[in-house]
């Protein structure tokens, strides 16, 4: 085991880049979820209506 | 009696100290509960595999090889604890997961911290220990064949068990009172089927294209996830969640506990690694608090800070930790929906993470 200073700088760029990825990854994640559930949401509405609908 | 007198002058000073810790581990996880299924085991064989011409390192080197270094057991745990996780509070509302992948911030940091004194391959195996996930810790401290993997599962575990002690001051010093008394109206909305369904099998997806070599991490909980939200396989997912995990868990920990030799971890090392684990749980807290401060700046439905911390994926104990301070403060801000949310995202995050370091430096 050696103390080096240094390496604290020249792995700074892997801090940067695995937390510009892992936003990255997660935001992609959050935008699908969302748009599932908007989807998966309308698909319920539309149903539920038609459930409405058949019942007058 | 000569074979009495060669097995008690064998004794070391070294396997004393070991066996004291095995004592400590066993103490705190009977006596005190923390992570008892983990430390237990552990500290049971420090003790075991510390005895003079111990016959039981053959046996465990047979399980090492035939669960650990195949990442086999980690594995297999993670389609259990997939089976345990409901991501509905966390589909309700998807931008919690943001702050699950801020809370990551420890693992980076300490990746920095660690290289000063360790190859990057080790240093990125002990900052995964701000992964606050067990498996996903042994994963990749494994497969990138570091020194370490007894000292940084202990310190895995131990901070998992400490969190409740950790992680309440620093929430304090990093927000004002004001900012804790921030109260988050939740809604309950409906999640169809559908999107549970769906969900582990788009993480799946995106992960592996992320990051190939280690969609195992991701697809293996998520598989596990899938088994729970199919609602056609009902008594697997209960095997997965009982018996499978808790089969895994017994070997695993006792398995982990070849590393704990005391010519391996007795070492200045181990206080090092101990040191950068703490530094990795404080960091990821700050980072998800920090994270949730920004949010805070550029929305108009504030959200309390403290919920950021949650994002570490020690689950549940840091979301029930957020939800009693937010008590706390005020007996009527109830967070545990929230913190609960950014709790599971945290745990999503934290295998993401750790597929991200097995990129870098596989």
């Amino acid at each position: 085991m050696t103390f080096n200073p240094m390496n604290f700088i020249s792995n700074l760029s892997y801090m940067v880049v695995g937390m510009a990825s892992i936003i990255m990854v997660i935001g992609l994640i959050v935008a699908l979820t969302m748009f599932l559930n908007m989807v998966t949401n309308i698909k319920n509405i539309v149903a539920e209506e038609e459930a409405a609908k058949n019942n007058k | 009696m000569d074979f009495l007198v060669e097995n008690l002058s064998a004794i070391s000073w070294q396997q004393i100290v070991m066996w004291a810790i095995g004592g400590v581990l066993i103490y705190l996880a009977i006596i005190k509960e923390m992570e008892p299924t983990l430390l237990l085991p552990m500290g049971f064989g420090a003790i075991l595999v510390n005895l003079p011409f111990s016959g039981a390192i053959h046996t465990l080197e047979e399980l090492f090889n035939a669960g650990i270094s195949n990442e086999l057991f980690p594995l297999i745990l993670f389609i259990g604890i997939g089976a345990m996780i409901d991501f509905s509070p966390l589909l309700s509302n998807p931008k919690l997961m943001l702050f699950g992948a801020a809370a990551q911030f420890g693992i980076f940091f300490t990746l920095c911290m660690a290289s000063m004194f360790f190859d990057i391959n080790d240093a990125a195996s002990i900052a995964i220990i701000g992964a606050a996930d067990g498996p996903t810790s042994i994963v990749v401290a494994q497969a990138l064949n570091s020194k370490y993997l007894g000292a940084i599962m202990v310190a895995a575990y131990s901070y998992m068990a400490l969190v409740p002690i950790i992680q309440p001051p620093i929430i304090k010093l990093c927000t004002s009172r004001k900012e804790r008394l921030i109260r988050m109206p939740y809604v309950q909305r409906e999640v169809s089927k559908t999107t549970k369904i769906l969900f582990p099998i788009i993480i799946t997806v995106i992960a592996g294209i992320v990051a190939p070599d280690s969609v195992a991490l991701v697809g293996f909980l998520m598989f596990g996830n899938l088994i729970r939200e199919c609602g056609v396989l009902n008594s697997l997912s209960d095997t997965a969640q009982n018996v499978l995990a808790n089969l895994i868990t017994i070997f695993l920990g006792i398995t982990i506990s070849l590393r704990m030799q005391a010519h391996e971890f007795l070492a200045p090392e181990t206080l090092l690694i101990l040191g950068l684990g703490l530094v990795a749980f404080i960091f990821d807290t700050v980072g998800g608090i920090f994270f949730a401060k920004i949010y805070n700046i550029f929305s108009k439905e504030k959200v309390n800070p403290m919920i950021g911390a949650a994002g570490i994926s020690a689950f549940p104990m840091s979301g029930r930790v957020v939800h009693k301070m937010g008590l706390a403060e005020d007996p009527q801000n109830f967070l545990l929906m929230h913190s609960i949310g950014v709790n599971v995202s945290g745990q999503i995050a934290s295998v993401i993470a750790g597929g991200l370091i097995l990129n870098f430096f596989m």
